[in-house]
């Protein structure tokens, strides 16, 4: 029957179908609002609301105002009377300015590989606005702002985010049009991707919040062939309900995602979560949250598929320094669509213990993982268990050095049956990891240095990843009106495996670098200069000759400020870029920016 | 093998220290309820009605503040009359006015026992104050059990009340204002010049309203090795100033109406939704059945090799299907070739040949 229904439903017209999930949706979000308005009327009649205070003394004064309005009007007149006259030669900081419009000029002499220039967005070309943006406040009431930047017609895109005290409400919108390439040389047409939302928040009251979400995401990829093209759409949209009840907070949160592929390879989506959490304050040092969590996955002409979730998270202080945290969670998962190997059940347990020292912090934990893994013919379950031990100590040595040591270890046990060629393992059975971070200096110098390693072993394949990282920097105030930095990382990675032959792993493992080195220097009250470079490089094996794999890139940045007496803002940007591949040189690129900006505060 | 084993014998060395350490301090005060708030919340809980006098008595002696308050985005809230006393107004951060009144000429060192200083406060003592009203965004015992809070990070090492200049600007606070000093002309100028000091990537959005700078420079300020894979040949867009750092990261993990989408896999499904699934071929570490998820080929952050990929190209791969490493068709990457194109997983081919 469910399925004679779900055809039936499926063979409407795509936007017939459109609209009838977002009908289903926009309903649902109909009766979370109701049901919120219900619980939140309900709880301001039992009065449990303004029972619980955040602190104390919250609920003092105004019940005493309320009982005896003339007193307290009484006691604001002797309060005038004592008022002091203001201080003499007050400073007015500065003056409102809730508009400010700021133009540019940009010429890229942009040469090579436009497309990988053009990688990320398409920095404008010629005159641009950057940004137009309007800050009102209003008076008693709130404040907003909004702000556009970009070129009209090639790429816009417009922040916007407005606030109102009216009713405790506060809402936001927003919209972003992006265009961008895929980095090969190879023609292809520009991608691009629109995403606009909203979000409304209101609070009935100080210690209960109302909020609808909304936003639309589309893109249209392209990528060089033989990838396939990406033309989808995306909507989501959340109700949640979150506030103080009894001694606890309830939170509740309905969700719908809707995915759509235009190009119909992948099939449309629509998933309902539902999530109802209680965090109950059992005692100023000791709390306990339940979360009941349900997916309802829906997918054109297949069977739907769900995801139960239920977890208990708790914190106690068994001491004044000392902190237990626990965290218990299980997944079940009913997956009909997948015919290969799937998890259906996922538990997760973990403990925590902190302990505060006067200067240092220590904190261990263990954590136990364990899925129920049903294999592709559904005859067999596999259990695999992952085990992590980690902790971290950091703290202070001296006034001026921090100091951060982490490490984890996880092991893998009851590892799965493969039904591959190759049946051995594919899973890591062991994960480590250890990380140290020292900040050290003060104001004047200061540095850091972060060294981490990482390793992956999987002894079934004899296989080794393994990476080491490096970096280094900081920053020196040599005259309070010059400033440098530097920073420094280096990766190495590592890689091996039981294959005989070439290339092997070790092929495919890439050393890289990243330098930077910059300065600041306040020329005058008004003007400054703030220069950059940057140089990343990356060594790479490379047997198969692939582009990307050997590249090098040095980025200079020199920027020039000015600011006039009445607040408007000159600027000048000079940026020669350059970028090359060791292997294939048609993705070299080289650009010389000359950016000229003007700004101006009304 | 010899690493892993040194790893391990060195975690399992400070265990039990640490476990005596944790020890130690069980066996030291004894547990159980304070009575009444900790500091800074006695403040509050030892005030009545008559020691809240309103902000209008604040503003002759504070008046940079009182001035730059005018523009920060708690103005509107606090002014609010409906509220309690003791959340209107400076009184609502800064405690009950009366009692800092009547002792305003005490020593410097001895003012926050009778106001809330937050400069004096620390980090959860000043977290725990904005929690009184941000109860909806934080709960206290989230916000404890975070690892910012662990690391000593409060909400006002992010987030800035008092604004010196409106919003759009990143200023660090003027050393004049906070000694009340009454700031000259020069102190002002050099502060506004100062104010143009650059960010960590130039092209960056406008710092959201009440924080102290935008995203990028404000965490990349404590994680240095994040911001260095920024800059690394392939990246997300955070340094071109499409992305921000709360794009995928939550610093504050229970609040409600987040944007980020999980769907049982790793919040990169909410800009790479072709990945949610589930499909009729899944990809294990995709699926996130081995752990990871997205992680086990992804860097999110940055990295020297296409697609964010961990290694390149074939190494990809390789590191879990090591017996394709050298004689499985060599040419190309497995999924440039065009035969594996359903990495992520597949509708059509259980060997992923097609989406």
């Amino acid at each position: 029957m469910k399925l004679n229904r779900l055809a039936q439903r499926d063979e409407r017209e795509p936007g017939s179908r459109a609209a009838v999930y977002g009908l289903a949706f926009w309903s649902r979000v109909a009766l979370t609002l109701a049901v919120s308005a219900a619980l939140a009327r309900g709880a301001s009649a039992l009065d449990l609301t303004t029972k619980t205070a955040d602190g104390p003394g919250d609920t003092t004064a105004a019940k005493a105002d309320k009982k005896e309005p003339a007193k307290k009007a009484a006691k604001q007149d002797d309060a005038k009377k004592g008022q002091e006259t203001p201080p003499p030669g007050r400073v007015v900081h500065f003056k409102i300015q809730p508009f400010t419009t700021g133009v540019l000029w940009q010429n890229l002499d942009l040469t090579g590989n436009k497309h990988k220039f053009e990688k990320y967005a398409t920095p404008p070309q010629g005159f641009a606005l950057d940004p137009f943006r309007w800050q009102p406040i209003f008076d008693g009431v709130g404040y907003g702002v909004l702000s556009i930047k970009g070129q009209p017609q090639a790429d816009y895109r417009v922040d916007s985010q407005l606030a109102l005290d009216h009713g405790q409400i506060k809402g936001e919108a927003y919209i972003a049009d992006n265009r961008f390439f895929d980095e090969s040389p190879v023609f292809a047409p520009g991608s691009n991707r629109r995403d606009y939302g909203f979000f409304v928040r209101q609070n009935p009251n100080p210690n209960f919040g109302i909020s609808l979400r909304y936003w639309n995401d589309q893109q249209n990829k392209y990528f060089e062939p033989p990838l396939d093209a990406l033309r989808t759409r995306t909507t989501y949209g959340d109700v949640v309900a979150r506030g103080q009840m009894g001694k606890g907070t309830l939170s509740l949160v309905y969700n719908n995602w809707h995915y759509l592929d235009r190009l119909q390879v992948q099939p449309e989506t629509n998933v309902n979560k539902y999530t109802a959490t209680y965090l109950w304050n059992l005692m100023p040092n000791a709390s306990l949250e339940g979360q009941w969590q349900h997916h309802d996955i829906n997918q054109r002409l297949r069977p739907d598929s769900h995801i139960d979730t239920l977890a208990l998270n708790g914190g106690v202080s068994v001491g004044p320094a000392t902190d237990v945290d626990f965290n218990l969670r299980r997944d079940t998962l009913s997956l009909p669509v997948v015919q290969n190997a799937y998890d259906r059940e996922r538990r997760s347990g973990r403990i925590q213990l902190a302990h505060r020292f006067p200067n240092w912090t220590t904190q261990v934990g263990v954590s136990v993982r364990e899925n129920e893994r049903v294999n592709a013919d559904h005859t067999f379950v596999d259990t695999p268990r992952w085990t992590t031990f980690d902790g971290k100590l950091y703290g202070r040595i001296g006034k001026t050095t921090r100091v951060s040591l982490r490490g984890s270890v996880e092991d893998l046990s009851n590892t799965p049956q493969f039904q591959t060629d190759d049946p051995r393992s594919l899973y890591w059975n062991n994960r480590s990891r250890v990380q140290l971070k020292v900040d050290t200096g003060n104001a004047a110098l200061n540095g850091y240095f972060v060294g981490t390693w990482r390793r992956q072993e999987n002894n079934a394949r004899a296989s080794i990843l393994e990476t080491t990282t490096a970096s280094v920097g900081g920053n020196w105030t040599v005259t309070p009106r010059l400033a440098a930095f530097v920073d420094f990382t280096n990766e190495h990675w590592h890689g091996v495996n039981d294959a005989a032959g070439f290339p092997g792993m070790v092929e495919f493992t890439p050393d890289s670098n990243v330098l930077s080195l910059g300065a600041s220097w306040v020329i005058t009250d008004r003007t400054y200069l703030w220069t950059s470079w940057v140089h990343f490089d990356t060594s790479n094996d490379n047997p198969l000759q692939l582009a990307s794999g050997n590249t090098r890139g040095e980025l200079i940045t020199i920027n020039l400020r000015h600011r006039l007496r009445n607040g408007y803002e000159l600027g000048l940007v000079f940026a020669p870029w350059t970028y090359r591949d060791s292997v294939v040189d048609q993705m070299n690129w080289d650009s010389r920016v000359v950016m000229f900006t003007a700004s101006a505060r009304y | 093998m010899r690493r892993n084993r040194v790893v391990r014998m060195a975690l399992l060395s400070v265990t039990p220290i640490a476990t005596l350490a944790l020890l130690l301090g069980l066996s030291g005060k004894a547990p159980g309820l304070q009575k009444g708030p900790p500091p800074p919340l006695d403040h509050w809980a030892k005030a009545t009605e008559d020691d809240y006098v309103g902000e209008k008595r604040c503003a002759p002696c504070h008046p940079v503040f009182a001035d730059s308050f005018e523009v920060s985005a708690h103005a509107s809230f606090v002014r609010n009359e409906h509220l309690p006393k003791d959340k209107q107004g400076c009184e609502a951060c800064h405690g009950p006015g009366k009692i800092h009144i009547e002792n305003r000429n005490v020593k410097a060192t001895e003012l926050s026992k009778f106001v809330v200083i937050f400069n004096k406060l620390k980090p959860e003592e000043a977290s725990a104050v904005c929690l009184r009203c941000h109860a909806t965004t934080m709960n206290p015992s989230h916000w404890r059990g975070t690892a910012h809070a662990r690391a000593g990070v409060g909400c006002t090492t992010c987030h800035r009340i008092h604004p010196q200049e409106p919003p759009n600007r990143q200023v660090p606070p003027l050393a004049a204002a906070q000694s009340e000093k009454r700031p000259t002309h020069n102190d002002i100028n050099l502060a506004q010049a100062k104010s143009l000091t650059p960010t960590i990537f130039p092209a960056h959005p406008d710092a959201k309203l009440m924080l102290r700078s935008d995203e990028a420079t404000l965490c990349g300020s404590c994680h240095h090795r994040e911001v260095n894979e920024f800059r690394q040949n392939f990246h997300h867009p955070i340094p071109e100033g499409r992305m921000i750092c709360s794009d995928c990261h939550n610093a504050h993990p229970t609040r409600a109406a987040e944007r980020k989408v999980e769907l049982g896999k790793k919040a990169c499904v909410t800009c790479h939704p072709e990945t949610a699934g589930p499909f009729v071929y899944e990809h294990d570490p995709v699926s996130g059945n081995s752990g990871e998820g997205c992680m086990e080929c992804h860097r999110p952050h940055g990295s020297p090799n296409p697609r964010l990929l961990s290694t390149f190209s074939r190494g990809v791969c390789a590191q879990c299907h090591s017996d394709k490493t050298v004689t499985h068709f060599p040419g190309r990457t497995c999924w440039q070739a065009g035969c594996h194109v359903g990495v992520h997983g597949s509708n059509t081919h259980p060997r992923l040949l097609a989406r």
